[in-house]
């Protein structure tokens, strides 16, 4: 798992994110504005995709970074850092 | 485990609070009295936006703050209680201008802005009746209210009218004028601002009596379209007393309500009981985020704190260690609504911020608190608390043949209320055979299941009904169905509240398939997107499970209690009485 690339990191969180929010259409999302700006969704959506994505990339996502992970970018960005740190 | 009692113990240094003997305070006590204690309208009558705003402007707190908005992306307005006085008095013009009658609905449809505020206090000026609009609803949920209010005006952003009304427009015959905040003019739209720019800031006060209709939310039953729960410009009695006396509100106090004013805590606690008390009101536009509500609560030397359970367990979620990096001393109080507060809950609040979380119960139908744990009394963790002076709860069971019987400390019944509350519905929107059933004597029937301790104290124990209560938000199944049901695969479907760590309930659906169609996860994910599009994030099923057919009485109604009993694994007893009862419901 701690190979992930970025490529797969950004496939991760897209298939999170459709599992929490079932009609998000990965093609439309912009990587760096807020999902809450560009999709509906509310705090327990938002809950669930970060503990989803702890689940399925295997990383403690800390509460206090969660507004890192608030765009497609920022989880990128940040899960890959994990990722390294864990390695 | 056993949940031991908080002993209040006030320290010498803190004030004292608002309500400190609520025994003694009942025998004296009258709502008339409480009247009294309004400014009134200077030709007569009542009015709630008048005594939110204008009566506090006569009383010199004209320079005050009224309104700190805090934007998700840093900024920053406030709006003292003269700006808003005259603001909503350019909005009431404005409605008048445009032909508003007295009693027509003005429906708003927005984020956390100050529009929405300034919105409210001009249609209550101008004698409509102001209904609000939960943003994060679907155009389902949205068209059903907007239908059924009648509404012949929509306040809203562009990009929610774009998203959620400008496609079913032509199916809201009612709807004369959509104002948008952010927009200039355009295709059936008109800008707010330039209109309000137009418009003299000068008018004559209200003419509205205390009986006169003020407020229109939305609330959810087992069956059939929301009902639509009416409330008076008398309502104002109660949200000012218990604005001091369950959250101990006073002037010059920093309060946060973190409550949507898509809800009716968002209006009654979010708007009307803070003014009316004089006290500063902070709003957020932005959604949770545990460091920016400890930032919020530091910066902003909040006094008063009235905010919900899922929002509490996401705190808890974030750690002590989170909390312990704010100076939270300007804290006094602390309260949640929504749904029962479980007690580890207000047990953090006292281990992580130094005060106990105090619940307090009420509905949209009550208009106003009517439970409460308040400053001055022990915490039975847990509890709902006890009745508010003016307020006479009992434990009851309904008669057959009509009436109650009222039941013992220690027995489960339905939780009533003796009518004769300010702020009690008066009515369900074109609804009178379901208002009428939510009474018995003269008795308002809540639909919770409760019981009341030797201390006097009351304890939730669960609905009558089939509604849930997801993140505080009250879900009906109709709604989630009847939608479900438009998709050619479902055959028949039902919905429950699965109990989830953080939201309380979250909304599951089963659902049976017509002949064709066979489950996979592609259909199940399929069936999740279509009921999401058409009813938005909070009302839509987070999780949906295939069945062959569901559980159904003889006469083919969905017993939901059947599939709660199996989601949680819970031994289903004597399915003939089950049947009996479900059948029994309206």
């Amino acid at each position: 798992m701690n190979a992930m690339n970025k490529e797969q990191i950004r496939e991760t969180v897209l298939r999170v994110l459709g599992d929490v929010i079932p009609n998000t259409d990965a093609q439309a999302i912009n990587p760096d504005i807020s999902f809450h700006d560009q999709l509906e969704l509310d705090s327990i959506d938002f809950l669930r995709l970060m503990m989803n994505l702890e689940k399925e990339v295997n990383v403690t996502i800390f509460d206090f970074d969660y507004p890192k992970l608030s765009t497609l970018k920022g989880c990128e960005n940040y899960l890959a850092e994990r990722l390294e740190l864990t390695a | 485990m056993a949940w031991t009692t908080i002993h209040k113990q006030p320290l010498p240094s803190e004030s004292t609070p608002n309500l400190i003997d609520e025994e003694a305070m009942r025998t004296p006590f009258s709502w008339e009295t409480a009247r009294t204690e309004l400014a009134g309208l200077p030709e007569g009558g009542l009015n709630i936006a008048y005594e939110a705003v204008d009566r506090q402007v006569q009383n010199g707190l004209g320079e005050t703050i009224a309104l700190r908005w805090l934007g998700k992306n840093g900024e920053r307005r406030e709006y003292s209680y003269a700006e808003l006085a005259s603001l909503s008095d350019r909005f009431a013009n404005l409605l008048e201008r445009l032909g508003i009658d007295k009693g027509d609905r003005i429906c708003v449809l927005t984020g956390r802005i100050p529009e929405l505020h300034i919105s409210a206090l001009g249609t209550l000026k101008a004698g409509a009746i102001f209904c609000p609009l939960f943003s994060a609803f679907g155009p389902e949920p949205l068209r059903t209210r907007l239908v059924k209010s009648r509404a012949r005006l929509l306040v809203t952003t562009s990009a929610l009218y774009q998203r959620k009304i400008q496609p079913q427009r032509a199916q809201l015959p009612d709807l004369e004028h959509v104002l948008l905040v952010d927009s200039s003019d355009g295709d059936g739209t008109h800008s707010l601002r330039a209109l309000l720019e137009a418009e003299s800031s000068q008018r004559p006060p209200p003419t509205t009596l205390p009986e006169d209709r003020a407020l229109l939310h939305f609330t959810s039953g087992t069956t059939g379209t929301p009902k639509g729960a009416v409330h008076v410009h008398d309502a104002v009695t109660a949200h000012r007393l218990t604005g001091r006396w369950a959250l101990d509100l006073r002037p010059g106090d920093i309060y946060w309500c973190t409550a949507d004013p898509g809800w009716v805590t968002g209006v009654s606690y979010g708007i009307i009981a803070p003014l009316v008390n004089g006290v500063t009101l902070v709003v957020d536009e932005a959604e949770f985020n545990a460091r920016r509500w400890y930032s919020i609560l530091e910066q902003e030397k909040v006094n008063v704190w009235y905010t919900a359970p899922t929002a509490i367990r996401m705190l808890m979620k974030a750690g002590i260690d989170t909390a312990r990096g704010y100076d939270l001393s300007a804290l006094r109080f602390m309260a949640s609504v929504g749904e029962p507060l479980n007690p580890e809950a207000v047990f953090w609040g006292l281990e992580a911020l130094g005060r106990p979380f105090h619940d307090t119960w009420w509905q949209t139908e009550t208009g106003a608190i009517m439970i409460a744990n308040t400053r001055s009394q022990d915490i039975h963790p847990g509890s709902m608390g006890r009745p508010l002076p003016g307020i006479e709860a009992a434990i009851v069971r309904r008669r057959p043949e009509g009436g109650v019987d009222l039941l013992e400390p220690g027995e489960e019944g339905e939780l009533a209320l003796r009518v004769g509350w300010p702020s009690m519905f008066r009515d369900y929107l074109e609804d009178e055979a379901h208002y009428r059933q939510c009474f018995a004597a003269d008795w308002y029937l809540s639909g919770d299941l409760a019981t009341r301790d030797s201390d006097g104290y009351f304890w939730f124990l669960g609905r009558i009904d089939d509604v849930i209560k997801t993140s505080g938000h009250l879900i009906g199944p109709f709604e989630v169905e009847n939608v479900l049901m438009e998709h050619p695969a479902v055959a028949e479907t039902g919905m429950i509240g699965k109990p989830d760590e953080f939201a309380g309930q979250i909304v599951k659906v089963f659902v049976a398939l017509k002949s064709g169609y066979a489950p996979s996860d592609a259909l199940r994910r399929e069936l999740l997107s279509f009921a999401r599009t058409r009813l938005g994030p909070t009302v839509a099923p987070r999780e949906l499970e295939f069945m062959s057919d569901l559980p159904k009485t003889r006469s083919g109604k969905i017993m939901r209690r059947l599939l709660r009993a199996q989601e949680l694994g819970q031994s289903l007893g004597d399915l003939s009485t089950l049947e009996n009862q479900e059948e029994q419901e309206p």
